[in-house]
């Protein structure tokens, strides 16, 4: 049977969640408590040497990368047509992923962090906060977490972070106004991996996604919350267990090309 | 970049393309390991013929390279590789099982997402940075003011006015030190990249270290890097990678046939 190790149905987490919920398989659920610092233990570390959720394992196999996952969970479920046949949707299909990755990920992780993770990790004992952040291996990731401990978001960043959820909106927006979908006339991954960045991003950078200046992605949006796969899992008390809203940072902004 | 639909199933590829070298290796390599006729049209980047009127109404991100295939337009070199391979007769790029699919993918976002931006960041401010300093500052400012992405145009300014700070050269340093030893380790379990095949992610991380046994060769050898070495071999013993080369312009092609040289064994005959 499969195994997920995840943490809140948010982001990169909700992504496998719901592909996995969507294919209908099995699979055994180990929450990882992020807020705890689980994903740098060593025996996660094991299972993914960069820290970072989800993980997804098959047999003696560990995968991460989200998106790779769904596109693995598709491909091995033919018959939840959530992998286009066609070599032009899957191109197209990819692509999207990447865009999507490639800019609203790494924003959500500023933006998202910025409003929800620094006044929760205000609430910790400061020193031993510090000393676990300290003890991070993984230098990309400890670099986020020390941001966000010291609330060090200059305008900069928070600008381009916003620029950039700004180009991606704008494109999905065009998009969902000629069609249902991203790609072609199907629901498929690039939906379930778009939905999950947008749907934080609509707590964290409301100001840009929202129903004046994005009026079909929000309906896009409404409409996958809708599905019986998402409901299940955005609801079930099992994956969610915390109340409030928290993101945690995410994979950094590109830092060349 | 998205692409239209295609009505011309059967037109002749044409590929855009610079040197056989980091993005646009990757599409000149998978056409030829499938034995696709197509239409090589070599763009230089240090003209900045990415960035003219011409260039730009195929493909208006300005960046190399750029497959058009039948109506459709497609400007991701990674993704562009499971398109050539779906596409096309010939032998297959992508492994059958999903569990190595998965893992050939998971090269292609390490290696386009940590090492290629790092080893590419040094490239730049050793090779394309001085290469196009010394033209015209007038032209190169028009030049820069006309790159349609913040990113591109954020890296050209710096290559062009030599700008890299210190310290982001070192850390990408670290992560081309750190990426070597991940790929070390990978091919220490498995013949290829992806498992028991030879695939896209083969193809992709050759054209990111085919010239590290010279460019890094105090930390890229038989002794500390066996298995990247023998890999390397492997890969340079192949004939498109020799067909490859021949499309090269500058001296960078002319450093594989050094590093085959160097390495031994992989000259297409052995």
């Amino acid at each position: 049977m499969l195994e997920l190790f995840h943490w809140e149905p948010v982001g990169h987490c909700a992504r496998v969640l719901i592909c996995l919920h969507e294919v209908g398989a099995e699979y055994r659920s180990h929450y990882v408590d992020a807020l705890k610092f689980e994903q740098f233990s060593t025996d996660f570390l094991k299972l993914n040497p960069l820290g970072q959720l989800p993980v997804l394992k098959s047999g003696d196999v560990a995968m991460s990368e989200s998106a790779l996952l769904n596109e693995y969970l598709a491909e091995s479920h033919p018959e939840s047509n959530l992998a286009p046949a066609d070599p032009v949707d899957w191109y197209n299909v990819q692509v999207w992923s990447k865009f999507v990755d490639y800019h609203l990920a790494s924003s959500l992780g500023t933006l998202g962090c910025r409003k929800y993770l620094v006044p929760v990790l205000k609430e910790h004992d400061q020193a031993e906060l510090k000393r676990k952040i300290a003890s991070i291996p993984v230098p990309e990731r400890k670099a986020g977490w020390e941001r966000a401990a010291a609330d060090d978001y200059d305008e900069e960043l928070v600008t381009n972070a916003e620029r950039k959820v700004k180009l991606v909106v704008d494109r999905m927006e065009a998009t969902l106004a000629a069609g249902d979908w991203l790609v072609g006339e199907k629901y498929s991954i690039a939906d379930i991996n778009a939905f999950a960045m947008i749907s934080g991003l609509s707590a964290a950078a409301p100001h840009i996604v929202n129903e004046r200046d994005a009026p079909h992605v929000m309906d896009w949006t409404a409409t996958i919350a809708e599905r019986p796969a998402v409901r299940a899992v955005l609801s079930s008390p099992g994956l969610r267990r915390r109340r409030d809203l928290v993101f945690i940072p995410g994979p950094e902004h590109s830092r060349w090309g | 970049m998205l692409i239209a639909r295609r009505n011309a199933r059967s037109a002749t590829p044409e590929l855009y393309h610079w040197e056989p070298n980091a993005n646009s290796g990757k599409p000149i390599i998978a056409l030829l390991e499938k034995g696709v006729t197509f239409e090589s049209r070599y763009t230089d980047m240090l003209e900045f013929d990415q960035h003219k009127p011409a260039y730009l109404s195929i493909n208006p991100d300005g960046t190399i390279p750029t497959l058009v295939h039948g109506d459709s337009v497609l400007t991701e070199s990674t993704e562009m590789g499971e398109y050539i391979d779906a596409e096309f007769e010939g032998p297959a790029l992508r492994p059958e099982s999903t569990e190595e699919r998965w893992r050939m993918r998971w090269w292609g976002k390490f290696l386009d997402g940590y090492f290629g931006p790092s080893l590419s960041m040094i490239g730049w401010s050793i090779f394309v940075g001085p290469a196009v300093r010394n033209k015209d500052p007038e032209e190169l400012k028009r030049n820069i003011e006309r790159i349609p992405l913040k990113e591109r145009r954020d890296a050209w300014t710096k290559a062009i006015y030599n700008t890299f700070g210190d310290a982001e050269l070192a850390e990408s340093r670290r992560r081309v030190q750190h990426g070597i030893a991940v790929f070390e380790a990978g091919l220490g379990q498995r013949p290829w990249f992806a498992g028991n095949s030879y695939s896209l992610a083969d193809i992709n991380a050759f054209c990111m270290t085919y010239a590290l046994p010279l460019m890094q060769a105090e930390f890229v050898n038989a002794v500390k890097t066996p298995h990247l070495i023998d890999w390397l071999r492997r890969v340079y013993a192949r004939p498109a990678i020799t067909e490859a080369f021949k499309l090269g312009r500058t001296p960078m092609a002319a450093r594989a046939v050094e590093v085959r040289e160097l390495i031994g064994g992989g000259d297409g005959n052995a």
